[in-house]
């Protein structure tokens, strides 16, 4: 059964608040400069570089540079740890199956990199080449656009979970 | 039309519009950002004497700024730090837009359904916005208050900062969106409960 609107939005917050803080204590961590710079940040500079090798673009501990121009520190909230916690806090707070869940969480894991690839791409090339764009950009629409993107993921899993289980007495019944 | 569809139209929509009218929206709320602020400041030695859009010094766009004075004890004359802490436009309207685009795009049997939920919705949204931007505007001020004390005598286990540094972590890592999905969510559930209370009656 699926649980209710504040049901659910309850579970989300508590699960997301437990993993959010999970994480927060590995900071500093060697696994939490590994995920983030070594996992998220060296790939996504050398996907700039290999789009656009001009740029020349180095990471210089967390911060994406380049001659000519300021560079993009990256900070909390934007290396993109976020969706992945917020995607597995809803599929932990919706009722499913485990093998449900663990396909759920490694298909949405996949697209939660390559959105958060994606948002610091284009986060760094319009600071560098259209900083006027910034203000919209960074504060509302590269964070909200990917986290729409994952919840779009999470209708599909879930309304293919509900599907899957009303399917299921149907099956027996005949 | 399917529901992914219609999240996927209304979302796109609400990020649009959101864009465009981020600075006008920090404009309209920073009068009540100050007075949450003013609120939470009675309980501590601080004192705010300005919350306002103005332009982003980096040259990007516009932020909201806050300017206040932290006294080492409320009785103080003078105060021992001033501080300025700014937040993106475009941060703040972050959860009007989550919170807004959720309650209206929720399907609804009838018009009456959707006021209703747009009445509560405002009583839940103005907790929101004070829990969120509201607080993440004094984040630099109980910094501030504890490194004076800090300067003063050791750090105590329960040292303002711990706290407030916490929230603010909380909402800058996602915790902010988070929050806004489930006081949406909070504010459908209360909103149906009373339609459906006033149809028994």
């Amino acid at each position: 059964m699926n649980p209710t609107p504040l049901a659910f939005g309850l579970r989300l917050l508590v699960l997301f608040a437990v993993l959010a803080g999970g994480f927060e204590a590995s900071r500093g961590t060697a696994f939490e400069r590994w995920l983030v710079e070594d996992a998220i940040l060296a790939p996504t500079v050398a996907i700039i570089d290999a789009v656009t090798p001009a740029e020349h673009a180095v990471l210089l501990g967390r911060t994406i540079t380049a001659p000519g121009g300021p560079g993009l520190h990256v900070t909390r909230g934007c290396e993109g740890i976020e969706l992945f916690l917020m995607l597995a806090a809803a599929i932990a707070a919706f009722p499913a199956r485990l093998e449900r869940r663990l396909q759920g969480l490694a298909i949405g894991a996949l697209l939660a990199y390559g959105l958060s690839v994606l948002r610091l791409m284009a986060l760094y090339y319009t600071l560098r080449h259209s900083p006027a764009a910034w203000e919209a950009l960074h504060g509302l629409v590269l964070p909200l656009g990917p986290v729409a993107l994952m919840a779009l993921y999470f209708l599909r899993w879930s309304s293919a979970k509900s599907q899957l289980q009303a399917a299921q007495p149907a099956a027996r019944a005949a | 039309m399917q529901p992914e569809w219609r999240f996927a139209l209304a979302t796109a929509a609400a990020v649009a519009a959101g864009a465009a009218l981020a600075q006008p929206y920090a404009r309209l709320a920073a009068p009540y950002y100050a007075a949450i602020d003013r609120l939470v400041a009675r309980a501590h030695p601080w004192a705010i004497q300005q919350v306002a859009v103005l332009p982003d010094p980096a040259g990007r766009g516009s932020v909201l700024r806050l300017v206040g004075e932290v006294r080492r004890e409320r009785s103080d004359a003078r105060p021992a730090a001033l501080v300025i802490t700014r937040v993106e436009v475009g941060e703040a309207i972050e959860t009007p837009v989550v919170f807004w685009t959720l309650l209206l795009a929720w399907p609804a049997a009838s018009g009456r359904r959707r006021l209703v939920r747009a009445a509560v919705g405002a009583v839940v949204f103005l907790g929101l916005e004070a829990l969120t931007t509201a607080l993440q505007l004094l984040h630099s001020m109980a910094e501030a208050s504890a490194l004076l004390e800090r300067g003063s005598r050791a750090a105590r286990p329960d040292d303002p900062l711990t706290l407030w540094e916490h929230w603010g972590r909380f909402l800058e890592a996602g915790g902010g969106l988070v929050l806004a999905l489930a006081g949406g969510l909070a504010a459908l559930a209360l909103a149906d409960a009373i339609g459906v209370r006033r149809r028994a009656a």
